[in-house]
């Protein structure tokens, strides 16, 4: 800790001194001259690129869906408040989720406007930042995420109320854990979440086991504390079998795990919640209709990850193209 | 009164936006916040009954079972009298037609009857009901039905409701009842998916025969689509009408709207003020959709005190486009609150935008003057930008002088002379500025997306002035477009970009020849 406070102080407290107003900022590119690190960081994140992620910019028609761009484009956090809903700006879209959004306060201390919110206070930064640990709070967080009811859900789970002995962790524990070593070393910004596989990987696990002579699988959630997948109705876990061969045929769906859009009157939110352990019957079709399949075959199966909900060919699902894998197994009797 | 003090106030806010102090622009005149949505709900509450449906007793729960049997048996002539009998049942039948209705054990004729005879009882807690199955049913059909039913109720507080269900029914067989009942209450909002549909079903399909009909009904005869490339185009004259902005083109309102209507829209824009977008969204969706009278009522909400409520109610209008003029003096004296400048600013372009074509409206100010004394340097960046975009929204090419000066002005910020640059696009400058849209497409601090569209738009207008370089342009541009289905990367997406300004680089050497042979 001492290590990190230091790395801030020497951060903050090198570019100019005291005497001077602090600075009012225009873009977070401006962070950049002292916060080089943290922004390349930032830059490699998807909230970087919330504007301008084509993915995006696809499902929210180009932003035509003006709905859209409260949360990717957002006022500062601060500027409209902890817990509240944000707002849309109109200048900078392109830059996104920034520093700005995040760390820019109404006012100065002394009112006028400028000032940044930080972990440290001080005055003699060129952006005079405060301390404000409401930056730390998943509440700072829901004023986006918890449209989707991400935060809730955390707040609803083990990693929250520390039930069963779990240790208690929130956003920040996952999604901007320490990083670098002594002076170097702070919270990264990097947000990993959704778009890091290895992240999505490690959230559940696949087990297989016979039961009552056929296979049967379990699926559990034990690494977000949050629903899995969560956000994003655009995105959906899949879980496939097939038999095993050296000439793979086509994979067949078993499950899928996926909060559906408000269309969507008949299609069940399957979401797979925080510590849930789901057991998903090997049928020959999918969700538990067609017959088991007995334990006596050799098969295959795979957990895929889809950043868009919908097959090119439903009827042909072809997730070794459309999809992520994150985890396989081969069952022999 | 009320519109009187209106007016004066968009006076203040030109007067203080012309007499730019030698410090810096003048401060805008304030304007008052209020609770209003809250005070709406509690006032129109106050004036209606409670909505409930009753429990039913033993007698009641055999005798709707029976009619349910009697209407589900007998022929047409026969159901007149199961209507009359369900009527002296009152609302106390509503709750064992339902156990019929959702019974998935009974045939569905008998579930059917339970739905007519529940829409047969034509009172508040039976539209409530079918509204539920309207919007909720997971059987289409079911949903049509109930969308059939309602437009035969009078009620129009069923108006809110499907026009948000509007936004989300993706059955191609309840669309059209969706539209027909909106319709039948001299709400239009359903005729432009129907049209979309026709274009795809062709002529004589369902959505077609639906599209005519609606059409007659509102005493329109209708050319036939027009064949575009391998899609119909309905050039409706009715969807014309619906967009009108000046009074005169409006379709007409049959009869007033209800209390009950009212306290719905009202309980819709107190939404505003939830957390989740969820119900906000729905919320704009609906209000957007109203008729062209309810925009000025609507536009007392921009004085409330909740700031949610008040931009969320100012995007809303800014989205009813032309049909929302009535709001163009509170939109313009709401460019007073810095909390709602900027929205006011973009919502009152979107409703004072002439039609294609169109002369501009005539309103008691100039709304291209008001909005381009908002450009000034000293005002707030995000105001200036906003103004700056929807100068070329408004159409109005008296913009073009301010935009010029904007454009070539090196000491603005880079966003703005971009912005400027668009616009002067979108009033016809095209040519003159496609070479800069194509540097701030190029500039990595700057969104190219706005600049790409620009240059798009331009070159299609080009195109459809007889420029045969700028079909063939346009035909290369489009053929770069990424699968609709499939999210295209970041490094596709730069990809394309870089492609298709190169295109352009080429069409503007050759015009430079050109010019110069």
């Amino acid at each position: 800790m001492l290590a990190l406070t230091g790395w801030l102080l020497f951060a903050l407290v090198a570019p100019q001194s005291g005497a001077e107003p602090a600075r009012i900022f225009a873009s977070s590119k401006d962070c950049r001259e002292c916060h080089t690190a943290i922004y390349d960081e930032w830059q490699d994140s998807h909230h970087a690129v919330s504007w301008t992620n084509p993915a995006v910019r696809l499902l929210s028609n180009d932003f035509a869906n003006e709905d859209c761009i409260d949360c990717h484009a957002p006022k500062p956090i601060f500027v409209t408040g902890i817990g509240e809903r944000v707002l849309p700006r109109a200048t900078r879209r392109k830059e996104g989720v920034d520093c700005i959004s995040c760390h820019q306060l109404p006012t100065n201390e002394d009112g006028s406007p400028g000032g940044m919110a930080g972990s440290i206070m001080s005055k003699r930064a060129a952006c005079k930042p405060v301390e404000a640990r409401a930056l730390t709070q998943p509440d700072f967080c829901s004023a986006c995420h918890n449209q989707h009811k991400t935060v809730d859900q955390w707040r609803d789970s083990a990693f929250a109320t520390g039930a069963d002995g779990t240790k208690r962790q929130d956003c920040l524990d996952c999604h901007m854990p320490y990083v670098g070593e002594g002076e170097a070393q702070h919270r990264t910004h990097r947000f990993a979440g959704g778009d890091v596989l290895d992240m999505v990987k490690d959230a559940v696990t696949l087990q297989a086991a016979a039961v009552n002579g056929a296979w049967s699988l379990t699926l559990t959630n034990i690494g977000a504390g949050h629903s899995f997948p969560t956000d994003e109705r655009s995105r959906a876990v899949d879980v496939f079998w097939r038999p095993l061969s050296e000439t793979p045929g086509p994979w067949l769906h078993l499950h899928r795990i996926r909060s559906p859009y408000r269309s969507e009157v008949d299609v069940p939110d399957t979401l797979l919640l925080a510590g849930e352990a789901r057991v998903i019957p090997v049928t020959t079709a999918p969700e538990g209709a067609g017959d088991p399949v007995p334990a006596t075959e050799a098969i295959e199966v795979a957990v895929f990850y889809k950043r868009s909900p919908y097959w090119l060919d439903p009827a042909k699902p072809d997730p070794d193209n459309e999809a992520q894998l994150l985890h396989s197994l081969e069952l022999r009797p | 009164m009320r519109r009187m003090l209106g007016s004066l106030c968009v006076l203040a806010v030109v007067a203080a936006c012309q007499e730019a102090a030698p410090e810096g622009p003048a401060p805008l005149p304030a304007f008052e916040l209020r609770p209003v949505a809250a005070v709406k709900v509690a006032e129109l509450e106050a004036r209606l009954e409670p909505v409930a449906i009753p429990e039913a007793t033993p007698e009641v729960i055999e005798q709707a079972e029976g009619l349910v049997i009697f209407l589900s048996s007998a022929g047409s002539g026969m159901a007149d009298a199961a209507f009359e009998d369900v009527k002296r049942l009152g609302d106390a039948a509503i709750a064992p037609l339902l156990a019929v209705f959702h019974d998935m054990e009974r045939h569905v004729d008998e579930r059917r009857a339970a739905l007519r005879l529940i829409g047969e009882l034509k009172s508040p807690a039976a539209v409530d009901a079918l509204l539920v199955e309207a919007s909720d049913n997971p059987e289409p059909s079911m949903r049509a039905l109930a969308a059939w039913k309602l437009g035969m109720m009078g009620d129009d507080a069923c108006v809110p409701q499907l026009i948000k269900r509007l936004k989300y029914e993706s059955a191609p067989e309840v669309e059209p009842w969706l539209a027909r009942t909106l319709a039948d209450f001299d709400n239009f909002a359903g005729v432009e998916a129907l049209s979309v549909l026709a274009s795809w079903q062709g002529p004589g399909s369902e959505a077609a025969v639906h599209l005519n009909q609606i059409a007659q009904d509102a005493g329109f005869v209708e050319p036939d689509p027009a064949v575009e490339g391998d899609t119909l185009v309905y050039p409706y004259k009715l969807l014309e009408a619906w967009h009108a902005g000046d009074p005169e083109s409006r379709l007409p309102l049959t009869a007033p709207r209800s209390d009950r209507f009212k306290l719905i829209v009202w309980r819709w824009i107190a939404g505003f003020a939830d957390f989740q977008l969820r119900g906000v969204d729905d919320g704009r969706y609906i209000v957007a959709d109203l008729r062209p009278e309810m925009a000025a009522q609507v536009a007392e909400a921009l004085h409330d005190d909740n700031r949610y409520i008040r931009t969320h109610v100012a995007q809303a209008l800014g989205r009813m486009g032309a049909r929302g003029r009535d709001a163009a003096p509170e939109l313009a004296a709401a460019i007073g609150d810095p909390t709602l400048s900027i929205t006011a600013v973009e919502s009152l372009a979107a409703v004072c935008a002439p039609a294609p074509g169109a002369p501009a409206p005539e309103l008691e100010f100039s709304p291209v003057e008001l909005i381009t004394t908002c450009t000034e340097a000293g005002r707030d960046s995000g105001l200036r930008l906003a103004a700056v975009r929807s100068l070329g929204i408004l159409r109005d090419k008296s913009a073009i002088e301010a935009l010029d000066a904007l454009v070539q002005d090196p000491a603005q910020f880079a966003e703005l002379r971009q912005a400027a640059a668009e616009s002067l696009a979108a009033l016809g400058e095209g040519r003159r500025v496609a070479a800069g849209l194509v540097a701030f497409a190029r500039d990595e601090n700057l969104d190219a997306t706005t600049s790409m569209r620009a240059l798009r738009s331009w070159i299609g207008t080009e195109a459809r002035a007889g420029e045969l370089w700028a079909s063939d342009l346009a035909t290369e541009w489009d053929t770069l477009a990424p699968s609709q289905f499939v999210a295209p990367t970041i490094e596709a997406a730069n990809q394309r970009q870089v492609q298709r300004l190169a295109l352009v680089d080429a069409a503007l050497d050759a015009l430079t020849k050109s010019a110069q042979n």
